[in-house]
C-alpha cells in the first residue's frame, strides 16, 4: 500500500529550466525516506509542492486522492522558521494553536498538547517564550506542532538544523521509532549521509531530476554521487569506523 | 488641603461624566481602544505595523470626497478603507509585492488625491482639523452608534476566530495544513483593520490612529510572558490610555488625539523603564 504516490512530477517556476523535472516515487507507511542532493537541487521545492504551495505538472496522490484534499493529514517542519522574536508566544501556545481548527474541547486540546510535548521531551521548557529557546529546543517544539494532529505523512526539511550531534541522533532515533509504531510515512531532507545509511528505508537522490531511488546501500553508487554532486564524493567516517559517514552538500 | 483638592477633583469628574458629549466620547473611546488594541496585536504578529498609518492617511481621500459632495465623510472613508484593505492583500498575494511597499504607494497617492479634493472644495473646512487629529465634540449620537456597532462586530469576530487568526498571522503554511481558509481569514483581518481605523478617526484622527493600533501591543509585549497575557494586557493599557487621554484633553483643553497618543507613549516609556529597573534588581 502506498501513502503518497508521485508520478511524472515537474515543477516549473519560470526559470530557464524546471526546478524539478519528471520525477516519480512513492512512500509507504512505517518507512523513512530521505531526500539528498546538492543545495538548490529542489528538495525544499519538492516538499512545498507536495504541500500545495507551488503549481506542478504530473500527479501527486496522497491517501488515494489528490494531495490537496488531505493536507490536514500532513505534518510539516520547515527548514527555516522565522518569526518576530519580540512576540511573547510560548512553546505551549505554539503547539496548542495547531489545534485551532479542530473540534476538540479545550481540556482535550490541553491534554493532547501536554502529551505531544512530553513525547518530544520538551515539557521542561514548554512555558518559555519561543524566542528564548535554543535551536534544538525550537526544532523539537516545531516537531511537536507537526505531530499533534497525528499526521499520516510527516515532511521534515533538514530537521537537524540547530541541533547538536547527540540531539540529532536522538531525534532520528525517535523518528525511526515513530515510523515503526505508527501508520505514518516520513520523508525528510538532510546533508548528513550518516542519516541516510542509518535511518532511511529509501533514499531519493534529487538533482532537478531523479538521480537514484531505492535502498541506500543499493542506490548510493559512485555513479549516483557523481551525478548528484558533479564529482566523486569523499566521505570520512567520524564514528563506527565506516567509510560512508560524513556530511555532504 | 489635599482632601479638599481630591474632593474638588472628584466633583469635577462627576460633572464631566454628566456631560453628554463626554459620555459619548468615553464610551466610543473604550470601544475603539478595545478594537484597536486587539487588532494591533495581529498587525505586530504579521509585521504590518505601517498598515494603520497608511489606511488612515489614505482615507483622507474618502473624507475629502464626503465633504465635497456633502455626505457624512466617514461613509466614503469607510468604503475606501475596506476596498483598500482588500486591494492591498490581493496585490501582495498575486504580484508578491511587499505589503509595506504597496502601503507606501497608496498612502502617498490617496493622501494626494485627498488634498486635491480639499483644494477644489469651495470655502473653509473647519471640520477637517477634527479628522486629522480627532475631536470628541464631533462624536454625535449617530457616530456613537456606528462606532459601537462596528466595534462590537469586530470584537465578536476576533473572539470567535481568535485561534485561527493567530494561526494565519503566525504561520500561513501551518494554518493551511490545519485546513484553515487562509485567504478568507486574511481578507477578514484586513477588512477589520480598515474598519477599526475608520471608527477611530473621530477620536484620534487619521494622522494618529496608528498609535492606538500599535503602541498598546508594543507596550504589552515588553512585559507579557505569553500570547494570552498579551491579549489581556494590551486592551487594558489601551482603555486606560484613552480614558486618561480624554479626561486630560478636557481638563487641559487640548485636542483628544494627541492627548491619547501622549498617554500611550508615556505608558510605553514607564513600562520600559520599570522593566529595566526590575531586570537590574
Amino acid at each position: 500500500m502506498e501513502l503518497l504516490s508521485i508520478k511524472n512530477l515537474t515543477v516549473d517556476l519560470g526559470y530557464p529550466k524546471p526546478v524539478i523535472e519528471n520525477i516519480s516515487f512513492s512512500l509507504k507507511p512505517h518507512t523513512i525516506s530521505v531526500v539528498i542532493g546538492p543545495n538548490g537541487c529542489g528538495k525544499t521545492v519538492l516538499f512545498k509542492t507536495i504541500l500545495g504551495l507551488f503549481p506542478y505538472r504530473g500527479e501527486i496522490k496522497f491517501l488515494d486522492e489528490p494531495v490537496e484534499k488531505n493536507l490536514s493529514q500532513i505534518g510539516y517542519l520547515a527548514q527555516r522558521f522565522s518569526f518576530d522574536h519580540s512576540l511573547p508566544i510560548t512553546a505551549w501556545e505554539t503547539v496548542r494553536n495547531s489545534l485551532a481548527n479542530s473540534s476538540f474541547k479545550n481540556w482535550e486540546k490541553d491534554e493532547l498538547t501536554q502529551k505531544v510535548l512530553n513525547n518530544v521531551q520538551s515539557q521542561n521548557y514548554q512555558n518559555q517564550k519561543l524566542a528564548t529557546l535554543s535551536g534544538g529546543q525550537l526544532q523539537r517544539i516545531l516537531l511537536a506542532r507537526s505531530l499533534i494532529r497525528n499526521p499520516k505523512l510527516l515532511i521534515l526539511d533538514e530537521p537537524e538544523t540547530g541541533i547538536d550531534t547527540e540531539g540529532e541522533y536522538k531525534l532520528y532515533e525517535s523518528l525511526k521509532q515513530m515510523a515503526v509504531e505508527k501508520e505514518v510515512a516520513i520523508i525528510l531532507s538532510t546533508h548528513e549521509i550518516d542519516v541516510v545509511y542509518h535511518f532511511a528505508d529509501q533514499v531519493i537522490c534529487l538533482n532537478r531530476e531523479l538521480v537514484c531511488l531505492g535502498k541506500p546501500k543499493e542506490a548510493l553508487t559512485e555513479e549516483a554521487f557523481n551525478r548528484l554532486y558533479g564529482h566523486p564524493v569523499s566521505l570520512y567516517g567520524h564514528h563506527h569506523g565506516q567509510k560512508h559517514h560524513g556530511a555532504i552538500g | 488641603m489635599a482632601i479638599i483638592t481630591a474632593k474638588n477633583t472628584m466633583e469635577q469628574l462627576v460633572e464631566i461624566l454628566a456631560i453628554p458629549f463626554m459620555q459619548r466620547a468615553l464610551l466610543a473611546g473604550v470601544v475603539v481602544a478595545l478594537v484597536c488594541s486587539l487588532l494591533g496585536i495581529f498587525s505586530v504578529i504579521k509585521r504590518m505595523t505601517f498598515f494603520g498609518d497608511a489606511i488612515g492617511h489614505a482615507s483622507l481621500a474618502g473624507i475629502a470626497f464626503g465633504v465635497l459632495v456633502s455626505v457624512n465623510p466617514l461613509i466614503p472613508a469607510f468604503v475606501l478603507a475596506v476596498i483598500l484593505g482588500l486591494l492591498i492583500y490581493e496585490i501582495n498575494r498575486k504580484f508578491k509585492i511587499a505589503n509595506d511597499v504597496i502601503l507606501g504607494f497608496f498612502f502617498s497617492f490617496l493622501m494626494a488625491v485627498g488634498v486635491i479634493l480639499i483644494n477644489i472644495t469651495p470655502g473653509y473646512q473647519p471640520e477637517l482639523m477634527g479628522f486629522l487629529f480627532g475631536n470628541i465634540l464631533t462624536i454625535s449620537q449617530e457616530a456613537l452608534y456606528l462606532i459601537v456597532a462596528v466595534g462590537a462586530v469586530i470584537i465578536i469576530l476576533t473572539e470567535v476566530y481568535l485561534g485561527k487568526l493567530i494561526a494565519v498571522s503566525f504561520d500561513e503554511v501551518e494554518a493551511k495544513l490545519l485546513g484553515i481558509p487562509v485567504d478568507l481569514l486574511n481578507r477578514l483581518l484586513f477588512v477589520m483593520l480598515s474598519a477599526a481605523v475608520i471608527i477611530s478617526i473621530k477620536l484620534v484622527g487619521i494622522t494618529l490612529v496608528n498609535g492606538l493600533l500599535i503602541i498598546p501591543a508594543a507596550t504589552a509585549q515588553l512585559v507579557s510572558k505569553s500570547l494570552k497575557q498579551l491579549f489581556i494586557l494590551s486592551p487594558i493599557l489601551a482603555v486606560i490610555a484613552v480614558i486618561v487621554g480624554l479626561l486630560s484633553s478636557y481638563f487641559l483643553d487640548i485636542v483628544s488625539g494627541p492627548a491619547i497618543v501622549v498617554v500611550l507613549m508615556l505608558q510605553w516609556v514607564l513600562v520600559l523603564g520599570l522593566k529595566q529597573i526590575f531586570n537590574r534588581i
